[in-house]
């Protein structure tokens, strides 16, 4: 019941955002209701499993079923959203239209939720293409004077991802008369015929990711739309493709993915140093955030495609770390440009006089990004490499380079705004602004410097077999 | 306990500082610190006679940090260790002592001010402990790469303009190189032994053949090691980031030149028994190569904090050459003198250039003795221990006696330039040196000259076999160096002149052109990359995407069309995907 509850409550919420007496409360409510999420996904690792699925029949004939349930990976994620979402509305306090941007915001988490949550392939595809809906009209309705032409590079890669995703989809459904995950698993499909399917699904998830070559769509996405959007966007939508991968792609098609893993792992590796090699020439910090964003998941994908048991613990932990850091990231580059009326670093020089604590956190959310030790980035960078080593060693040592120009990039972006000649003055931050940052920086921290409050609860029974994928 | 408590009084110093000191002032936080890391002294001297009464590994175990195995937060206390924790503890509280003369009113751009400082130098000073300290390479790992930070944020912490920023951003770009070498480094050596306990691989390697393979995997793990302590340590080509540093704080620069830029040795020192023979003769190579250039390079420079870096890359060139080469006992013996001479030198020289008005140009100072005769105890007893740090003898015996010539020259010139002669700036008058620069700098000069003396007389005992030579090497290192620091006051008695033509000298200076090739190595083609990748390779993924967004609207419109005429062509498409899809499925 309660992975039940963590799409209703929301659906919930956007229903009572819609209502006109409500329209002075829409924030709050948007606000609990992501937390209550992020409390119901917290709150299901201590209770019985019995109280957190649910299943009802839907479409018996099809092989579809409304199964619901919640691992650790899927509740990690989820409350990992919650916090998200939360501190996304939480910053969205100058949004016009306010009940329809807030009922889309609750209904972007339900689906979201959704897709952690479902336990039937159908289900997750109805919900992983809902999750655009919201995306689509939030960015057409809120996003910058770019946004149509934006809005259509976002969705039109996206669509074609998804009909990939639902051609293997239908197929076992033909095939095996069962969506549901669990009993597909059980009944794999023969090694020989995985790759073909494997690839589909994959081709889906790398375009959500998104993967090197196909993340043209996120550094124009992160500039034509509202910063709260783009949080959840890079904290919800990245990590839901990583659990793709790892809950439909690597335990149902284990072979299929062990052998297009060199492949992939190198284009992912590529895709580290390509992301960090190119962030080092952006002035758009909104921009410079999407690829450092897309070179921290490219490493997040070798330790995927690696699919080792420390890998892909490490790639969990790195997807925490990268939902963190990048939100983080974006939240301060609004408050950068709240002061500078631009999002150019090139017009914020020497801010760290006027705005020290400004700068001090910038510099910290940057330092996590680069992965300093102490903070998560340090933490999941060296579990997903340490496991990815053990199978694809070029491809782990190769995203060293990518360590190197990442200092680079942030060290430029943080002299540019903040260093050197004054060119603007602004005011610190405030305590409001203070108080939206603390939260994500306070997490950064203590799972850098206490990873196993997460690496702990992965049991190898949570993460798919291997053995199986060699 | 006390192995928790040593690292974790400056950890808190350092953490409670940064979290909760705006109001503080600079000296307070000063003061804070210092006794933090005097209060750490005191437990590492405690640690130093349990294991002079018989200790022979301490442990602290802290529980589990990243299911790696072999890791966790343990910390763990050799006979290696002692003398280094000594050291830190010691020379960081001197310092941290001496930066309290610095002026702290102005409040620095970039906020903090001293609280700042003071913070990010506690910080360096707990993660040199966790480097010395960390029983397992993950550990070791985070603090390699925490000395790495601080030491660049330090660099950074700026009084005005923007040199200090770019020698940061520099320090932190080959830190970071250093970061990633070792960490692909600590993956090899975790794939080859299954574990990451530096004791366990050390145990294991002995215990064990290695196949060719085997061999050829340690040897580039290890060579990694080499590469990752090289360029912590500012050897050539990674010398750029320390040689940049010219405009930091003098207790920033003391710390980095004295203790940071010694981290690679001490890498080194700790794991040599787990190293390929190879990768420590190329380290002892390096070394050796560093230690000659390093001393041409220093003798070349006008500028005064130019010369001590340049010759901290020779000082450390010669701890890599015996530690590469298997001496141990002369390596620590030359990081402990260099790291209190240089300590003297470099607080004496920031005090100088504080009292004369931030001059440094050596070809402008000249009589200080006569107009502030209190700056001649703050470098002559620094310059003398760093002399006194070139064993000419043993495993250095060549090297050795090359450097200590080049060691004597840099630093008579030095000297001479500054302190003696007449003024050459009539407008120059040199304020009195601040009395905890001062005394800072003298008590370092003394404690270098004191540790000499007391090694070769035997009351101090270093880890490794005591060389027999030892009295007979440090005799000779010193002769040689005195006769380096004659000739050159032959040569300088009337002032600064050029003995070679502007050419060489500029080539030396750049320590042989090394200079733009390090700037190049390191930053250039990373932004030809970037420039190439993103003209081409991104216009092309950003048209690709925007592409597919076209052309999947221009399909929907000729979709509309098509499905006008031919009603059920989408359903036939979608059979046909399927069918094809369960004919390759039924093929396995």
């Amino acid at each position: 019941m309660i992975a039940g509850a963590c799409v209703v409550l929301p659906a919930v919420a956007a229903v009572l955002c819609t209502v006109r007496p409500l329209s002075a409360f829409v924030r709050a409510i948007a606000v609990a209701s992501a937390l209550g999420v992020s409390a119901l996904a917290v709150g299901s690792s201590f209770a019985p499993s019995s109280s957190v699925q649910w299943r009802a029949a839907w479409a018996p004939t099809l092989g579809m079923s409304y199964a619901v349930d919640l691992d650790t990976v899927s509740a990690l994620f989820l409350a990992l959203a919650g916090v998200t979402f939360a501190l996304g509305a939480a910053a969205g306090a100058h949004v016009g239209q306010r009940r329809a941007f807030f009922a889309l915001w609750c209904l972007l988490l339900a689906a979201l939720a959704g897709s952690f949550v479902a336990r039937d392939l159908a289900l997750f595809v109805a919900f992983w293409e809902l999750t655009l809906v919201p995306v689509a009209v939030l960015q057409l309705r809120w996003g910058t004077h770019i946004r149509h032409r934006v809005t259509q590079a976002v969705v039109a890669p996206a669509l074609v991802g998804s009909a990939l995703l639902i051609v293997p989809v239908v197929s076992l459904a033909v095939a095996r008369g069962t969506l549901d995950m669990a009993e597909l698993a059980a009944r794999p499909v023969p090694a020989g015929g995985q790759l073909l399917p494997a690839l589909f699904l994959l081709a889906a998830f790398a375009m959500r990711l998104p993967l090197f070559p196909f993340h043209g769509w996120l550094p124009r996405m992160f500039v034509a739309t509202p910063i709260p959007v783009a949080m959840v966007v890079a904290g919800g939508l990245a990590s839901s493709a990583v659990y793709g991968v790892v809950r439909i792609s690597l335990a149902l098609f284990p072979q299929g993915m062990a052998a297009a893993a060199p492949a992939l792992a190198a284009l992912a590796a590529t895709g580290v140093v390509y992301a960090a090699v190119v962030a080092t020439r952006q002035d758009d910090f909104r921009r410079l955030i999407a690829y450092a964003s897309i070179s921290q998941l490219s490493l997040i994908a070798v330790a995927l495609f690696a699919a080792t048991a420390t890998s892909l613990r490490g790639a969990v932990l790195a997807t925490v770390a990268h939902g963190l850091v990048v939100p983080l990231l974006l939240l301060l580059a609004a408050m950068l440009a709240r002061r500078t009326s631009s999002f150019a670093l090139s017009r914020a020089g020497g801010l760290a006089s006027s705005a020290p604590r400004l700068a001090a956190l910038t510099g910290m959310a940057m330092l996590a990004a680069i992965g300093v030790p102490g903070t998560s980035g340090f933490a999941g960078t060296l579990l997903a490499l340490a496991g990815a080593y053990e199978r694809f060693p070029a491809a782990a040592a190769a995203t060293g380079l990518g360590i190197v120009v990442s200092a680079i990039y942030g060290s430029r972006a943080l002299a540019r705004a903040y260093h050197g000649p004054a060119q603007v003055r602004g005011r610190d931050l405030a305590p409001r602004e203070t108080l939206l940052v603390a939260p994500l920086l306070a997490l950064i921290v203590l799972v850098g410097v206490a990873p196993a409050i997460i690496t702990d609860r992965l049991a190898d029974d949570d993460l798919p077999s291997f053995g199986a994928a060699r | 306990m006390t192995l928790v408590l040593l690292v974790a009084v400056p950890l808190a110093a350092g953490a409670g500082l940064a979290l909760g000191s705006a109001r503080l002032g600079g000296r307070l936080a000063g003061a804070l610190v210092t006794a933090a890391l005097a209060f750490s002294f005191g437990i590492a001297g405690a640690l130093a006679q349990a294991f002079a009464a018989g200790a022979t590994s301490l442990v602290a175990e802290g529980g589990a940090w990243l299911p790696i195995r072999g890791s966790g937060l343990a910390l763990r206390a050799e006979p290696l260790s002692v003398p280094l924790i000594l050291l830190i503890t010691g020379v960081a509280a001197l310092i941290a002592f001496a930066s309290l003369g610095e002026r702290w009113e102005d409040r620095v751009s970039g906020g903090g001010g001293g609280p700042r400082y003071f913070a990010t130098f506690a910080l360096l000073a707990f993660a040199l402990l966790l480097v010395v300290l960390a029983r397992d390479l993950v550990l070791l790992l985070a603090g390699w790469g925490l000395v790495g930070l601080f030491a660049a944020l330090l660099i950074a912490h700026r009084r005005e303009g923007l040199l200090e920023s770019a020698a940061g951003r520099t320090a932190f770009v080959v830190a970071r190189l250093s970061d990633a070498a070792l960490l692909i480094a600590v993956f090899a050596f975790l794939g080859m032994f299954h574990t990451t306990d530096v004791e366990q691989i050390a145990a294991r390697l002995g215990a064990i053949t290695l196949t060719a393979d085997a061999d050829r995997e340690l040897r580039s793990a290890s060579l990694l090691v080499v590469v990752a302590a090289l360029a912590r340590s500012a050897q050539p080509p990674f010398q750029r980031w320390l040689t940049g540093t010219a405009e930091a704080r003098p207790g920033a620069a003391a710390l980095v030149q004295s203790l940071s830029v010694a981290t690679g040795a001490v890498l080194l020192l700790r794991l040599a028994p787990i190293l390929h023979p190879t990768a420590l003769l190329l380290a002892a190579a390096a070394g050796a190569a560093a230690a000659i250039l390093g001393g041409l390079a220093a003798l070349a420079q006008h500028d005064m904090r130019r010369v001590l870096a340049w010759s901290t890359v020779s000082q450390v060139g010669l701890m890599f050459a015996a530690a590469g080469s298997g001496s141990m006992f002369l390596a620590f013996f030359a990081l402990v003198a260099h790291s209190l001479g240089k300590t003297s030198l470099v607080l004496g020289a920031g005090a100088l250039e504080r009292a004369t008005d931030g001059e440094t140009d050596l070809r402008r100072l000249g009589g200080i003795a006569q107009t502030a005769p209190l700056f001649v105890p703050a470098l002559i007893p620094g310059a003398l221990g760093l002399a006194a740090a070139v064993p000419a003898g043993g495993a250095l015996r060549a090297v050795g006696m090359s450097a200590a010539v080049l060691t004597g020259a840099y630093l008579a010139r030095l000297l001479w330039l500054t302190l003696g002669g007449a003024p050459r700036r009539t407008d120059l008058r040199a304020e009195r040196p601040s009395l905890p620069s001062t005394a800072s700098a003298i008590v370092a000069g003394l404690g270098a000259l004191a540790f000499a003396g007391l090694t070769v007389t035997g009351p101090v005992d270093l880890p490794g076999a005591r060389p027999a030579d030892l009295g007979a090497a440090l005799a000779m290192g010193l002769a040689l160096a005195a006769s380096g620091a004659f000739a050159t006051l032959v040569v300088y008695r009337r002032g600064p002149r050029v003995l070679l033509g502007d050419r060489a000298v500029r080539a030396l200076a750049s320590g042989l052109w090394l200079e733009r090739a390090s700037e190049s190595s390191l930053v250039a083609w990373s932004r030809a990359l970037a420039r190439l990748v993103d003209l081409h390779g991104e216009h092309l993924i950003a048209g690709a995407s925007e592409g597919i967004g076209e052309g999947a609207m221009r399909m929907s419109r000729i979709a509309v069309r098509a499905g006008d005429r031919y009603a059920h062509a989408a359903e036939a498409l979608l059979v046909a995907c399927l069918v094809a899809l369960i004919w390759y499925w039924s093929r396995g």
